[in-house]
């Protein structure tokens, strides 16, 4: 069964081009402009893992890590996906559930790589 | 002009006059007896002397009665021991060029309380077991003239307090020449005031609400504030903490922004000195401050001792500006600017951020439109998605031009007097990174430049600096850039040369406000223009490939 990986995050064109680079990994990409969204989409299927911008409309981030994190459920590991430079944005991220936490710009192996970790390919 | 050349001067003159009026005679065919004419010339050598004197006295008159009313206006006023603080700008003032305040204590020796001039240092050994010291104690509080002090040749002493047992001596002495009687009248007179003061030995029993500034003084903070608009709506605004110090050093207004300022910082309004403003607040060292605040009472003109200094949970930009003698301080409270710079950090960051990632899309899609396992549909998307990055770049781009150039020419204060040499030596200092980095120096040519010139102080500092930074980023290793100074009658100018150089359409582009890749020095220059034209002067830049740069700075005298 295919890798479906739940990418959030409200920049079309880097969604877009995230999603080409995963589809040649044999992942499945589902998108979702915001947090809230996100959270709808959960409800619905089934994940191995979400990619998580933390600035967006909405519901940002951080909100729906803490929301995530509110619900009990078990859910998949998170990869936070930020241009901040402030280490403390990172450690925030980690202790609100994050698994791992990558740095914009992309960086097309280093995500690679960490997408593959955390779905445990 | 030392009077007695004033007087030859004089003489020579009406000498001049007499024979001019005696060779229209001569050929009038009347001559005058030589005798009269004598007796003219030395008539008008002696109205001369008179006046000269006349008016020296006048002056020693009014320093004596400035030293007076240093006296009663603030420190005796409020804290009986104050006299400490205030008493050596007093006798400062009087003329007197040595002097000690010596308290004596119960034991028989003397505490120095105050000295000022070179003898002050030899102390007054011997001053109590001198028969002088018996009769001044006896007559106080007239000051009577002194023979057994060693090293004291020609002092006097008088007692100063009237009261309380701890006794306060003032041993001063007045220099030779023509002054001294004057001199020692006006020393007299203050010693003769202080001494009336009642209980100076006495503790402070109470403070008392500062006495009102006096006419006079009022007339000088006026007169100072008429000659800037800028200075005038920092004085009223309640945001700008203000102090003003006489050609003495003694403060004379305050505003109550400062006051609490100076509490903040640990220090009392009615006993700073303008080295402490520098050291304490501005956080620069006592003998730098004292330095940058001597050059520009000097010369006059405006110098900022620190745009981030740290005073109690606040940020304060320090300026000092001199104008006749006078130092007028103002520490204006930046603290939201700060916040709004913070904001500003976070935008450019954001920025940052959009461009890398734009910038990063860009590779990434070019990397995917090259892949064949992508299909065919997808591949074509990325290369619109390419385009659609660019544009957006291009756009980002825009929107930091505008708010570079919303940042250059916000706050741009009116012009008013600026040391332009003053200025440059600044700027010279504040590139000693870019310099020591670009092993290049920087010459400043005829540094006796002393007039002031209309610019706004903080985009004059922007402007030579950036200058000297565009220079220094195209210069040879070991080479030195010349800074020449000069003045017409109505401009001063800066001519600055050096580096590689440019070819002139090149450096045309270069300094177009256009070209938004321009690093930030150039971006400067390209506002200087319209800007310094703004203050009334001009500014021009010239380059040769190979040849050099040529900037050349005009700006209008105040």
């Amino acid at each position: 069964m295919r890798s479906r990986v739940l990418l959030v995050e409200d920049d079309v064109l880097l969604s877009e081009l995230l999603e080409m680079l995963l589809l040649l990994e044999g992942v499945e990409v589902v998108h979702s402009p915001n947090g809230s969204d996100a959270l709808q989409r959960l409800e619905r299927g089934r994940f191995d893992l979400i990619v998580l911008d933390l600035m967006m409309p909405v519901l940002d981030g951080f909100g729906f890590l803490e929301q995530l994190g509110g619900r009990g459920a078990i859910a998949p590991p998170v990869l936070v996906f930020s241009a901040s430079t402030n280490p403390e944005v990172a450690a925030r991220a980690r202790q609100a559930g994050a698994a791992a936490v990558a740095r914009k710009p992309i960086d097309e192996a280093e995500f690679v790589a960490l997408v593959r970790s955390l779905i445990g390919d | 002009m030392r009077p007695q050349w004033q007087v030859a001067a004089s003489v020579l003159a009406g000498a001049l006059l007499l024979a001019t009026g005696l060779l229209i005679v001569r050929f009038a065919g009347l001559l005058a007896p030589i005798s009269e004419l004598v007796v003219l010339v030395a008539l008008v050598g002696t109205m001369a002397v008179t006046a000269e004197r006349r008016e020296r006295d006048r002056k020693l008159a009014r320093l004596s009665d400035r030293a007076n009313a240093h006296a009663a206006r603030n420190s005796l006023a409020s804290d009986p021991r104050g006299w400490i603080d205030f008493f050596p700008a007093a006798v400062r003032l009087t003329g007197v060029t040595d002097s000690l305040l010596l308290e004596a204590k119960p034991e028989g020796d003397f505490d120095v309380k105050a000295a000022v001039g070179p003898l002050a240092s030899r102390g007054a050994a011997g001053l109590s077991r001198s028969e002088d010291f018996q009769k001044a104690d006896r007559e106080r509080p007239n000051p009577i003239p002194v023979e057994a002090i060693s090293g004291w040749p020609d002092a006097r002493l008088a007692r100063l307090d009237s009261a309380g047992e701890a006794a306060v001596y003032w041993l001063y002495a007045a220099p030779p020449g023509d002054d001294r009687e004057a001199i020692l009248t006006a020393a007299e007179r203050l010693a003769g005031y202080v001494a009336q003061q009642p209980g100076l030995t006495a503790e402070p029993r109470r403070v008392q609400r500062r006495r009102a500034v006096d006419a006079g003084l009022f007339g000088s903070v006026a007169a100072l504030m008429s000659r800037s608009a800028e200075l005038r709506s920092s004085f009223a605004s309640l945001q700008t903490a203000t102090i003003l110090f006489d050609g003495a050093g003694i403060p004379v207004q305050v505003n109550s922004s400062m006051e609490r300022l100076l509490r903040t910082a640990g220090l009392q309004a009615s006993r700073v000195t303008p080295v402490d403003i520098g050291a304490s607040l501005a956080g620069i060292e006592a003998e730098t401050a004292r330095e940058m605040l001597g050059e520009i009472v000097r010369h006059g003109g405006d110098v900022r001792l620190s745009s981030n200094a740290q005073i109690g949970s606040g940020c304060f930009t320090l300026r000092a500006n001199a104008t006749a003698g006078q130092l007028l301080f103002e520490a204006i409270n930046v603290t939201d600017l700060h916040r709004l710079a913070s904001i500003q950090t976070e935008l450019a960051t954001d920025i940052d951020a959009r461009i890398r990632n734009d910038l990063a899309a860009i590779e990434l899609a070019t990397k995917l439109a090259g892949d064949d396992r992508l299909p065919a549909d997808r591949r074509a998307r990325t290369l619109s998605m390419i385009g659609q990055a660019a544009e957006r770049t291009r756009a980002t781009l825009n929107e930091l031009g505008r708010l570079v150039d919303a940042s250059i020419y916000a706050n741009e204060g009116e012009p008013y007097p600026v040391n332009l040499r003053t200025a440059l030596i600044q700027a010279v200092a504040a590139t000693k990174t870019a310099r020591d980095n670009a092993g290049v120096e920087i010459e400043i040519q005829q540094p006796t430049l002393t007039s002031l010139v209309m610019a706004e102080p903080e985009s004059l500092d922007a402007l030579l600096q950036a200058m000297l930074e565009v220079l220094l980023s195209d210069s040879h290793r070991g080479t030195t850039l010349k800074a020449v100074l000069g003045e017409g009658e109505e401009e001063s100018q800066l001519i600055v040369t050096g580096g590689f150089g440019l070819p002139a359409e090149r450096l045309a582009a270069l300094l177009s406000i256009e070209d938004r890749s321009a690093p930030r020095s150039a971006r400067l220059l390209q506002s200087a223009k319209p800007r310094v034209e703004r203050w009334g002067g001009s500014f021009e830049a010239t380059s040769e490939a190979g040849q050099g740069y040529r900037f050349t700075l005009r700006l209008r005298k105040s």
